[in-house]
């Protein structure tokens, strides 16, 4: 990075680090510029990586049935038209269509493949594999029936403690994901502390002349 | 005091945390990287891939997910060239592209690995799963034929043999990810069909979710997180960023540990009073 990027990202982090004091105007600024930032970058990389090539290499040598799923694409902005918003139905609703085509043909294996890896040997090689391979079983099973409400738990008291070691096992794998959480944020923070202790502090230094 | 202490404000805890995190980056203390069960399964699948096996690298996260991510893309690059493994280097999101190629061209520069030849930067495309859809069955045509450099496909000579993202045209699918899409849709669309292993570096929000993915043996293996980067830049022997970092998280969590502790204890000895 030159010189003049890297001050600018170390302003632009202190401005958005300013936040953790207090709001200000500062971190007001940088950020909506930061969202602008972003929505134009995302605009201009789908115009350069798609659009213009597909214009180029494909529309302009010849396929023009392309121009159809295009003007389609573009009948999404008579949203903005009173009178005729109702256009932009159709565009969206054949995204519906394909998603919900895509979600049927494509989504069922990954989960069956799931379903599938829990019926398991309870035997493994070692003691220890063995009561894991159990206690995978029964918690995953409990976890299962805890949202299973067709039995009533006041009536059946297998059910209650099944519920409650269900419920159990639910919040536990949501304190690892908690824990796995804050080490994610801890490592964001890490990687902007290391630019701006290493990056920009050596920059600082060299153009003071250290 | 019990009661000041809950009402701590939170202002004193970040204090706390940014010295916490600051002093290691001056002084490492050198604590050690132990090697994981899952970053140790990747390399140990990866390694297994033959020399000349055609890897796509997919570059699915955004610059808030890059202090994680890129550490573990330089790693596993640099593990596929050492291998002499064919790398296509890709992204399903925008930032993902710049941020991949931007690695790929550092790393190939110092391991003398060509462009065209021993890997290639095929950009950014939009689409997601329809995207991933349409390369399984014409990869050239997805592509708009050609590369992340606006250069035609056919003017690469590693691509001459590689007509569909799906066996036996490649051999590997490596994801890194830090959401939608990402992983889970190279596994719909491809390497659940077909086979292929499919292996992932995940943000560490995203760790707990996929546990269940390596299990059933849907993921071959995957880097969780900064930590995991470290540990694969110890097992390839290329030193990197991530593990000059892992004092700095090590000391992060003890500091996290000691105000929930002491949060507790306040809680309680309040209740009791």
């Amino acid at each position: 990075m030159s010189s003049t990027q890297i001050w600018i990202a170390a302003l632009g982090t202190l401005a958005l680090f300013s936040f953790l004091y207090k709001e200000n105007p500062v971190y007001r600024a940088v950020e909506h510029a930061f969202i602008g930032l972003s929505a134009a970058h995302v605009v201009i990389m789908n115009i350069d990586n798609y659009i213009r090539p597909i214009w180029r290499d494909e529309i302009a040598k010849g396929s023009y049935s392309l121009v159809i799923p295009f003007l389609l694409g573009l009948l999404v902005y008579t949203r903005y038209s009173k009178g005729i918003s109702w256009v932009a139905r159709i565009p969206i609703s054949m995204t519906v269509g394909y998603g919900v085509g895509y979600v049927l043909s494509y989504e069922p294996l990954p989960f069956l493949r799931q379903v599938t890896d829990n019926f398991i040997k309870f035997s493994g090689k070692t003691t220890g594999a063995t009561i894991n391979n159990i206690l995978f079983f029964v918690l995953s099973m409990s976890a299962v029936l805890y949202f299973f409400f067709t039995i009533s738990r006041d009536k059946y008291l297998p059910m209650q403690w099944l519920g409650t070691l269900g419920r159990f096992t639910i919040v536990m794998a949501l304190g690892a994901s908690y824990g796995n959480t804050v080490q994610g944020r801890i490592s964001l923070l890490l990687g902007r502390l290391q630019f701006l202790l290493k990056d920009w502090l050596s920059d600082t230094l060299h153009i003071l002349k250290f | 005091m019990w009661e000041k202490l809950q009402t701590l404000d939170r202002r004193v805890i970040y204090l706390f945390f940014v010295i916490a995190l600051m002093i290691p980056l001056f002084k490492p203390m050198g604590l050690p990287i132990p090697i994981g069960e899952e970053s140790q399964r990747f390399y140990d699948a990866f390694d297994k891939l033959a020399p000349g096996s055609v890897v796509l690298m997919s570059a699915d996260y955004s610059p808030g997910s890059s202090a994680e991510c890129n550490p573990q893309f330089e790693a596993v690059i640099k593990h596929a060239f050492r291998n002499n493994y064919k790398v296509m280097v890709f992204a399903l999101w925008e930032q993902g592209a710049m941020l991949a190629r931007d690695i790929a061209e550092q790393v190939s520069k110092s391991m003398n690995k060509t462009h065209g030849v021993d890997w290639i930067f095929l950009g950014y495309r939009p689409g997601g799963n329809i995207k991933i859809r349409e390369m399984s069955n014409d990869l050239w045509g997805a592509l708009l034929n050609i590369d992340g450099y606006d250069r035609p496909l056919n003017e690469s000579p590693m691509m001459a043999n590689i007509k569909k993202l799906y066996p036996p045209d490649i051999d590997a699918i490596v994801c890194f990810s830090s959401g939608s899409p990402g992983d889970g849709d190279y596994m719909a669309v491809v390497t659940d069909p077909s086979g292929i292993p499919l292996f992932t570096g995940q943000v560490a929000v995203q760790v707990p979710a996929r546990v269940p993915l390596i299990r059933s043996g849907q993921l071959a293996g995957m880097i969780p997180g900064m930590g995991g980067a470290a540990e694969y830049e110890n097992l390839t022997g290329f030193p990197g960023k991530a593990a000059g970092l892992m004092d700095a998280q090590s000391l992060a969590h003890i500091v996290i540990l000691g105000f929930i502790v002491l949060g507790n204890i306040a809680f309680l000895a309040a209740r009791k009073t």
